[in-house]
């Protein structure tokens, strides 16, 4: 039977970064996808954080996963006000229009 | 037990002020909610000056305090002569920025308390990320930096451009700091912890050269540091950033957020690569980079008009230039050259704001001409501003240039050298542009001119302490 290891976390998450990273790259339509591929890749760290510290048996990676949680928030927070700020001021949220 | 916290008094008392500024700025009347907030935040950051001044430690990386709870390599605050001397020069800047800010954003009409309690956080944030060897809180530090300048680029909410260029800078700004975490995690899983000293204990025992994860990890949080500071491949989005983002900001940024990320790479590298920073490869990498941003810097800021524009990649061209000199691990030179630039930067974003043509502050480089034509002696200010910053001889960048290519040298590359020569001839290009600009151009028509008192007293203390620095640029080094 198979045994799951570090090395499958390291992969699972390395995956996920992967998929946050290529949708922020391809996704030039609106804001609120490109915080959804950002989120991703914050998890994508967390998995890392919560893996590492059941491996090694310490309690810190999942303390770094709580600041971490807490510092995407804020970062999803600021980001969501300021598509509304620019959606009041420019009446879209395309990114291409922006530049 | 209170003993081990004397030397986070600073934060504390930082992290105090801001939350009693808070208060105060939402409990006053409307009309005094502003005033009561600056007084209060200009002498908390007066008094956090003091308190650094009284207990700076000696020179160098060497005298490292530590909280020691945890065990040396685990601690997560320290202090040392560097962090201290550029959190100083940190202070120096948020102070010299909250005076120019308050006429400005009462001119745009949007003067909120806000401003300056994102400012105290945007400055707590620096310290934070400055006076620790553990990623983890490094990286919140940089976040609580970041998202206060998120929020500060955007602050004059009338304008589109504001908007626009707070979104962009968001959106790059976020995805470098998701890099960094990256990083940051892959380090954690290799060793199980995040701090520097067990990174470098994992490095220096590996005899087979860096496994791939402790590479990805550098990359990635060197990247990352890159995007903050702006080095050249990873620069595009500076000048667009700054194009629409109000100037006490502006100065911000282009001061703050570059002593951060240069003084967490310093550290970042003395540590961690320690010895093995000898490594050949790793110092043509990192200067190729530098090579690169003084190239785009000065070639870019030739056919610029906007001085937004112009500030932004004259800041690209001295990072590089500072990057040179964090990656030679250069504690005097680098130090000497940020309080050189911060000087600078500072007054001449002091001396754009300190008048308005037609009821506005100027937006491009032929408006000096305005200035120029009614008061000599303030254009001509200006003027050898602009020259200092590209490093013409007499001025005190020159120095600073000069002493980054001196080590260059010394160290044996003298390809490298020869190219950051010829590089900085574009810079003192533009200058001649800048007096064709102020001098030469044929605007005959009057337009009004205010002054605004403050900021010009400002501009000339500013420009005073650049004089005697230029006489003699030995006080700089003898004070760090």
């Amino acid at each position: 039977m198979l045994q799951v290891g570090l090395n499958h976390f390291l992969v699972l998450s390395l995956v996920l970064f992967v998929v946050g990273l290529v949708g922020l790259a391809f996704n030039r339509k609106n804001i609120i996808s490109v915080l959804m591929c950002l989120e991703l890749v914050l998890l994508s760290c967390n998995i890392n954080f919560v893996a590492g510290s059941a491996f090694f048996g310490n309690i810190e990676g999942q303390i770094y996963t709580f600041f971490t949680l807490s510092i995407a928030a804020a970062e999803v927070a600021i980001g969501l006000a300021l598509v509304v700020a620019l959606f009041k001021k420019t009446q879209n949220i395309d990114l291409d229009k922006i530049k | 037990m209170f003993e081990q916290l004397i030397p986070l008094l600073p934060e504390i008392y930082l992290a105090g002020v801001t939350l009693f500024a808070l208060l105060v700025g939402i409990f006053s009347k409307p009309d005094q909610q502003f005033k009561n907030t600056f007084v209060i935040s200009i002498s908390g950051l007066v008094a956090v000056f003091a308190l650094f001044i009284i207990n700076v430690p000696s020179v160098g990386l060497e005298s490292v305090f530590f909280i020691k709870d945890a065990g040396e390599t685990e601690s997560l605050f320290f202090t040392s002569g560097l962090a201290s001397s550029a959190k100083l020069l940190i202070t120096l800047c948020a102070i010299v920025i909250m005076m120019i800010s308050k006429p400005y954003l009462a001119s745009r009409q949007s003067q909120k308390f806000e401003f300056n309690i994102l400012l105290l956080t945007a400055t707590l944030g620096a310290y934070v990320a400055l006076s620790t060897y553990n990623l983890i809180i490094m990286f919140i530090g940089l976040e609580l930096l970041s998202f206060s300048l998120y929020v500060l680029v955007g602050f004059v909410r009338q304008s589109q451009n504001a908007m626009k260029s707070a979104t962009k800078y968001f959106i790059v700004g976020s995805i470098a700091s998701a890099l960094m975490l990256y990083g940051i995690s892959l380090v954690y899983l290799t060793s199980g912890s995040v701090s520097y000293i067990v990174m470098a204990e994992h490095i220096a025992q590996s005899t087979a050269g860096l496994s791939f994860e402790y590479t990805l990890a550098i990359i990635l949080i060197t990247m990352a540091l890159f995007f903050k500071i702006a080095i050249a491949p990873l620069q595009f989005y500076l000048a667009d950033v700054l194009q629409g983002c109000n100037r006490p900001t502006l100065g911000y940024i282009s001061t703050v957020s570059k002593i951060v990320g240069l003084v967490v790479l310093y550290q970042f590298w003395a540590i961690i690569l320690g010895d093995k920073s000898q490594n050949q490869d790793f110092y043509h990498v990192m200067f190729i980079f530098g090579l690169l941003s003084i190239f785009v810097g000065s070639i870019y800021a030739l056919k610029e008009e906007s001085i937004n524009k112009f500030l932004a990649y004259s800041s690209i061209n001295n990072a590089g230039f500072m990057l040179v000199c964090s990656t030679m691990l250069d504690f005097n030179t680098l130090m000497f050259y940020l309080v050189n630039y911060c000087l600078v930067i500072l007054a001449l974003v002091s001396f754009i704001l300190s008048f308005k043509v037609r009821g506005e502050y100027i937006k491009k480089i032929q408006d000096l001409a305005f200035i120029a034509k009614q008061n000599h002696k303030f254009a001509l200010l200006g003027v050898l501003l602009i020259f200092t910053l590209a490093g013409v001889p007499p001025f005190v960048m020159f120095y600073a240039k000069f002493a980054v290519i001196k080590g260059l040298v010394a160290q044996g590359f003298i390809v490298y050298a020869v190219l950051a020569v010829v590089f900085s001839i574009f810079a003192v290009a533009y200058c001649l542009r800048v007096i064709k600009f102020a001098y030469l151009s044929t605007k005959q028509e009057d337009v009004s001119i205010q002054t605004i008192t403050s900021t010009k007293v400002l501009t000339y203390l500013l420009s005073l302490l650049i004089v005697i620095f230029s006489i003699s640029p030995n006080i700089i080094a003898s004070l760090f």
